[in-house]
């Protein structure tokens, strides 16, 4: 695959994803802003007040103050450090959108506060915004924003693989789960599979590009 | 398991598969024709232990009538379209042999079911690499071995394909089934039905490469064809 779709740092601190989608502005932003549709691409959110100073939660993963939100154009969240001192008061991501040739450019950056210690990370060349298992989930999370945008499954782009061609077999067979549970199964599997192809992708993509 | 010989021919229309199992006798005799017992390595269904009984296997017809039943030594089953599955069972020095004998009389030329081809598709194994005159399909015979090969775990008291050794293919569905990605959790019974995921896959990766190896095996070792005179 090309490096094309891969997040770029800005500096060592500072990751953005670039992706463009054949879809108004309008669309792209219900889709980043409404929470029953993240959820669908990304994580469900559990908290969401959509207004600065509100507060988002995605499931048990992260949490904190929404900064500000510029409908249809920008998004910036802040995070509350679950224990210590990570990521630091500095730390944020956020989403831009703005209409391009083609449909609207979304512009997703992501920053750590400089050396901050990560503890889940004790390579430093992989510390925050450079891990590669967060960059290889974002960077699946903006592929599914295109399928959801395009109308069809997330997912459901991905080719088939050896793993996901036995699983697809063993599911026309399998009559003690319910066609939802191997639908589940099928679609989290090959996730999944995707998900350790790009983590390797980003170590490599990391190790070659961080400042 | 991996070890255990592949199944080898006695004529063109005859099969036998050997095993000993490190179990006494009797053990291995319930486990043969007690359906509790089938139903967790072969295939759920019914069996009524007399001569002139009853069995069914699954729901696909396969069924058919207790010819000879001899405990615990001695069980031989023909099916209606004319099958024969005999199993023979006798006490050697730590544990039990097992022969299962798999006769198919001989009938007018038989069809290939040629898989439906293409890359992304799967081998069924339902050609017949010995000839159309031999009705040895490769998934069918490595289906079987696979089935004595789940005894085995069966009899060890493991699930049926535990003893498999993983693969790149199942350390990865492993891996998915018991460890979400970052700070997320998988409840118990996600677990516990991935886990069924994991035994059920990495069982049918093991059946593609028992018709691999079956199809290779049939056509290197099936005893020729007599002339007629």
């Amino acid at each position: 695959m090309s490096n094309a779709g891969l997040a770029r740092f800005i500096d060592k601190w500072t990751i953005e994803f670039v992706r463009t989608y054949p879809h108004p502005i309008e669309r792209v932003w219900k889709a980043i802003s409404d929470p029953a549709e993240v959820a669908i691409w990304f994580i469900r959110p559990t908290v969401w007040e959509l207004r600065s100073g509100g507060a988002y939660r995605f499931e048990d993963k992260f949490l904190g103050p929404i900064e500000l939100v510029e409908p249809p154009r920008r998004i910036r969240f802040r995070y509350a450090p679950l224990a210590g001192p990570w990521p630091g008061a500095d730390a944020y991501f956020e989403f831009e959108l703005e209409s391009a040739a083609g449909g609207t450019r979304l512009r997703f950056v992501q920053h750590a506060t400089p050396d901050v210690t990560d503890p889940d990370e004790p390579n430093e060349l992989f510390r925050a915004p450079g891990r590669p298992g967060s960059l290889g989930g974002w960077h699946a999370a903006f592929d599914e924003l295109g399928e959801h945008l395009d109308g069809v499954p997330t997912g459901s782009r991905l080719p088939p693989t050896r793993m996901s061609a036995v699983a697809e077999n063993w599911a026309g067979f399998a009559s003690e789960f319910t066609a939802q549970q191997k639908a589940r199964i099928l679609k989290g599997l090959r996730e999944r599979e995707r998900w350790f192809e790009l983590v390797d992708i980003y170590k490599a993509h990391v190790t070659a590009t961080r400042p | 398991m991996e070890k255990a010989e592949l199944a080898r021919f006695i004529d063109r229309w005859t099969m036998e598969y050997l095993r000993v199992y490190p179990h006494p006798i009797e053990r291995v005799w319930r486990a043969i024709v007690e359906p509790e017992e089938f139903g967790v390595w072969f295939i759920k269904g019914r069996l009524d232990p007399q001569i002139g009984g009853r069995f069914w296997f699954g729901d696909d017809g396969f069924q058919g009538v207790v010819q000879a039943i001899e405990p615990p030594h001695l069980l031989r089953l023909g099916d209606d379209k004319g099958d024969l599955f005999q199993y023979t069972l006798t006490s050697v020095a730590g544990g039990t042999r097992m022969q299962f004998i798999h006769h198919i009389p001989p009938k007018g030329p038989a069809t290939e079911l040629p898989d439906p081809g293409g890359e992304a598709t799967f081998d069924f194994g339902g050609d017949l690499p010995g000839g159309l005159d031999t009705p040895w399909r490769p998934g069918f015979v490595g289906g079987f071995h696979d089935f004595f090969d789940r005894l085995a775990d069966h009899l060890e008291g493991a699930a049926p394909g535990a003893g498999l050794p993983p693969t790149k293919m199942s350390a990865f569905v492993y891996n998915w089934a018991t460890k979400a990605p970052g700070l997320n959790q998988i409840s118990p019974e996600d677990i516990a039905q991935r886990l069924k995921v994991h035994h059920a896959l990495r069982s049918r990766e093991r059946w593609f490469e028992l018709i691999a190896l079956y199809r290779a095996h049939i056509k290197a070792t099936i005893p020729p064809a007599e002339e007629e005179s």
